[in-house]
């Protein structure tokens, strides 16, 4: 079959070219929804909440973009914004847009608010199976990790303080593999085994049976020997140099055996230095037991915790979870010459190559912003912010936000410096408020809920990156503060301790709050000290010190279970293993002894027989020298 | 309502109102838009190829469809031969750098591994895809098209009012 009116639609050119016009100008005409869209799109991925603009306006006469009514929602609360922007007016250069490249030359953020409500919700349904973000892994991770306490210790603790004790910390529970005092009788019961049959062999690597055998021999030869006339002399002399030279033998043996027996003792202090230091590790063990009381339920940092509530530390971990969704927009570009790495499979991957100009693909040379603080009694600030970019490496100089407001005796300042410049990326923000209205703050529970009733506060927040590592601190003093408690009914003991806590926080009229930040910028850890610490500290010790004291006692009686009975059988051990190698070692060194005393005492004889025999057969003329000459004893 | 139209208006076009190399070329054209994504701006350009061309418009469009579900199977491998193209052929990088640096051309996102290498599958699979479909069509007229009308579901299709509707406007 033929196609009819053949290739080509000569008729269909024009409007095939209108179409098409008609489709990119389509394009362009609904640019703004595609603007909007995208960034709507790209930060609630970013954010993991939704972001809305109620509007986009793009200006192609002048070339500038209007976003109108950003929300971005709190992951966290999902019925509040975490920051509300009324409008951001971007005037873009033209002439990068052709290269797709957004260079903001100067922009207008106006109404920056905080913590503003929302009409619905902005949370995004978490698809089955989806992997947790980072906030969650962290929340996940920091249940059972100090520094990271999300579920209020404190609140733990004080129902660990009441009652369940038994449950909670029965040192019945303590189990023998978990004390170092037992694995090092066991690891030093080991170690003696197998020393112990180094201690026999060298006890019977000392073979002295032949050599005293030996001697015993040739002392009864001397004994029954005649050494009279001049054979008598030679024969006194000969015997007298094989004794001297069996001493000399048996005495390397005797010294063979004092070593053995120097270090067979040292080998012993050893193992019975090891049983002193098991008993230094009871006591470790001991303390172990009771630290994990005191550190974990008992400690005023939990109470301290609990009653400022976790959803604070929550939102501290998110603020510097932004570090690392800021890193995550930058362009990751390798060394000049290397390979860019792979895309995901999915997932496209925009391969950079020379580019004639110096354009990012993004560029927010400079805005001003103006915004106002949440709460009822908001300050007006204002600033600016500098140098945002897909690729600081290009652009050379780091992301400067710097804005300072203030009302009445209230201020507010925040600078931040995010340097992505160099291989390693470094961040730091100082953040200072003075003056926040306190009244109606809420914050943990310890039993019921805490609040504050009236006071003025200050947080001073200083944080540095550089790399993978954080460090900083926040510092929150409240003075004058009045804060409030609404305990719930309690009986006994309880009452007790509810009473104490209820005491602390109703009469702290000054509160000082630090929070040191340490870590990685991934799971960055806190340590939180506090004026409440002391006075949580104080009280409770107080209230909880005969139960400490019981609970202690409860501690040594379970490790000395434990312990004592494998301790005393390595203590056996040791004794039975040496005092068999050291009697052999004794036997053989007094038999050796014996020996070479009664060989002493044959050469003396010898010698005195030798000289009898020549004074006998020799004329009187005769010089003594030749006498003492023939005979050649010592 | 609309898809059913649509299905109609193909199943005529594939009975009787189109050639077969009409209907084959629509579709392989159709094929590129729906492999590669929608909105680049290569497709603008198959888009007037599609209407200048002497080819069905309607198989083109039914294509798209069907190729951008199995354009969602082909991403792994489109993104593979992209980033291979990209920076595993030192001797096109001159080539690369010079697209990159023409102005508009940037906005065609061909320096991005999926955009490239889904257009140099669908490029390849073009010519292929064509004379399969071309001979698929004969293949289908000649023996499945009498059988396919005697179908029951064709039989309850053709008795409908819609049918009946879609006949007398077309």
């Amino acid at each position: 079959m033929k196609i009819k009116g053949g290739f080509i639609r000569w008729k269909a050119v024009v409007p095939g070219l209108v179409t098409t016009a008609l489709v990119a100008v389509f394009a362009i005409f609904f640019l703004d929804w595609t603007v909007e869209w995208a960034i709507e799109k790209a930060g609630t991925m970013a954010n993991g909440a939704k972001v809305e603009l109620s509007g986009v306006n793009i200006n192609y006469s002048t070339g500038t973009v209007t976003l109108k009514g950003l929300q971005v929602t709190d992951k966290g609360a999902p019925m509040t914004n975490a920051v509300e922007i009324e409008s951001m007016k971007l005037s873009v250069a033209i002439k990068p847009l052709f290269w797709r490249k957004v260079i903001v030359e100067k922009g207008e953020i106006i109404g920056v608010r905080t913590g503003t409500p929302r009409k619905y919700s902005g949370a995004i349904p978490k698809e089955a199976g989806e992997e947790k973000t980072g906030e969650d892994k962290a929340k996940k991770a920091g249940e059972s990790e100090p520094g990271t306490d999300y579920k209020g210790k404190g609140k733990e603790a004080l129902s660990g303080m009441i009652g369940n004790l038994k449950d909670q910390y029965d040192p019945g529970k303590l189990k023998a593999e978990d004390l170092a005092s037992y694995r090092k009788v066991q690891e030093e019961t080991a170690r003696v085994n197998g020393v112990a049959a180094e201690w026999e062999g060298k006890a019977d690597a000392i073979k002295s049976d032949g050599k005293l055998d030996e001697a015993k021999a040739l002392l009864y030869r001397i004994k029954g020997s005649d050494y009279s006339g001049a054979a008598g002399i030679k024969k006194a002399a000969d015997d007298a140099k094989e004794a001297q030279k069996l001493k000399s033998e048996l005495k390397q043996l005797s010294d063979a055996v004092s070593s053995a027996k120097t270090s067979l003792a040292s080998e012993v202090a050893k193992a019975k230095g090891a049983v002193k230091e098991i008993d230094a590790l009871k006591k470790q063990d001991i303390d172990n037991a009771m630290g994990q009381l005191k550190g974990g339920a008992f400690s005023a940092e939990g109470l301290t915790r609990a009653a400022l509530g976790p959803e604070y530390f929550a939102k501290l971990e998110t603020a510097l979870g932004w570090f690392d969704k800021i890193r995550g927009m930058m362009n990751k570009k390798g060394k000049k010459g290397e390979k860019p790495a792979p895309p995901a499979p999915r997932k496209g991957k925009d391969i950079p190559f020379e580019f004639k100009y110096s354009w990012p693909a993004f560029h927010l040379k400079v805005a001003t912003i103006t915004g106002v603080t949440a709460g009822d009694n908001p300050i007006e600030y204002k600033g600016e912010i500098r140098d945002v970019t897909t690729d600081p490496a290009m652009v050379g100089r780091p992301i400067v936000i710097d804005f300072k407001g203030g009302a009445g005796s209230r201020t507010l300042i925040l600078k931040a410096v995010l340097d992505y410049t160099g291989e390693r990326p470094r961040e730091s923000v100082a953040f200072s408020y003075d003056g926040i209205a306190l009244a109606g703050t809420r914050l943990g529970d310890v039993n019921g809920p805490v609040g504050i009733r009236d006071g003025k506060g200050k947080a001073d927040c200083e944080v540095k990156t550089s790399g993978e590592t954080i460090n900083g601190t926040v510092v929150f003093n409240a003075d004058p503060v009045a804060i409030t408690h609404e305990g719930k009914s309690a009986s006994g003991t309880q009452e007790k301790l509810y009473a104490v806590v209820h005491d602390v926080l109703v009469g702290l009229n000054k509160l000082n709050v630090t929070v040191v930040i340490s870590g990685t910028i991934k799971k960055p850890g806190f340590q939180v000290k506090s004026s409440m610490d002391k006075a949580f500290g104080g009280a409770v010790n107080a209230l909880m010190k005969k139960e400490l004291d019981a609970m202690r006692a409860k501690a040594q009686a379970r490790v000395n279970e434990l312990v004592d009975g494998e301790k005393g059988k390595l203590t056996a051990l040791v004794d039975g293993k040496s005092a068999g190698a050291l009697s052999k070692l004794g036997v053989k060194g007094n038999s050796l002894d014996s020996v070479q005393g009664s060989i002493d005492k044959a050469i003396a004889d010898l010698k005195a027989k030798g000289e009898g025999a020549a004074l006998k057969s020799v004329p009187t003329q005769a010089p003594a020298g030749a006498v003492k000459k023939g005979l050649k004893l010592k | 309502m609309l898809a059913i139209k649509f299905m109609l208006k193909f199943i005529a076009i594939l009975n009787k109102d189109a050639s077969p190399k009409q209907i084959a070329g629509g579709m392989a054209l159709g094929s590129i838009a729906g492999i590669t994504p929608l909105l680049s701006l290569h497709n603008l350009l198959v888009l007037f190829v599609l209407i200048v061309l002497n080819v069905n418009i309607t198989a083109g469009i039914l294509a798209m469809g069907v190729f951008s579900a199995v354009a969602y199977l082909l991403d792994p491998l489109s993104n593979a031969i992209g980033y291979y193209l990209l920076t595993g052929v030192p001797a096109l990088t001159m080539f690369w750098t010079l697209l990159y640096n023409l102005p508009v051309v940037a906005w065609a996102r061909l320096n991005n591994t999926l955009t490239l290498g889904s257009l140099v599958l669908s490029l390849l699979f073009f010519w292929p895809l064509f004379f399969l479909l071309w001979w698929g069509v004969i293949l289908y007229r000649e023996k499945l098209m009498a059988r396919m009308a005697k179908l029951r579901i064709v039989t309850i299709l053709k008795s409908s009012k819609l049918y009946g509707l879609y006949q007398s406007f077309s």
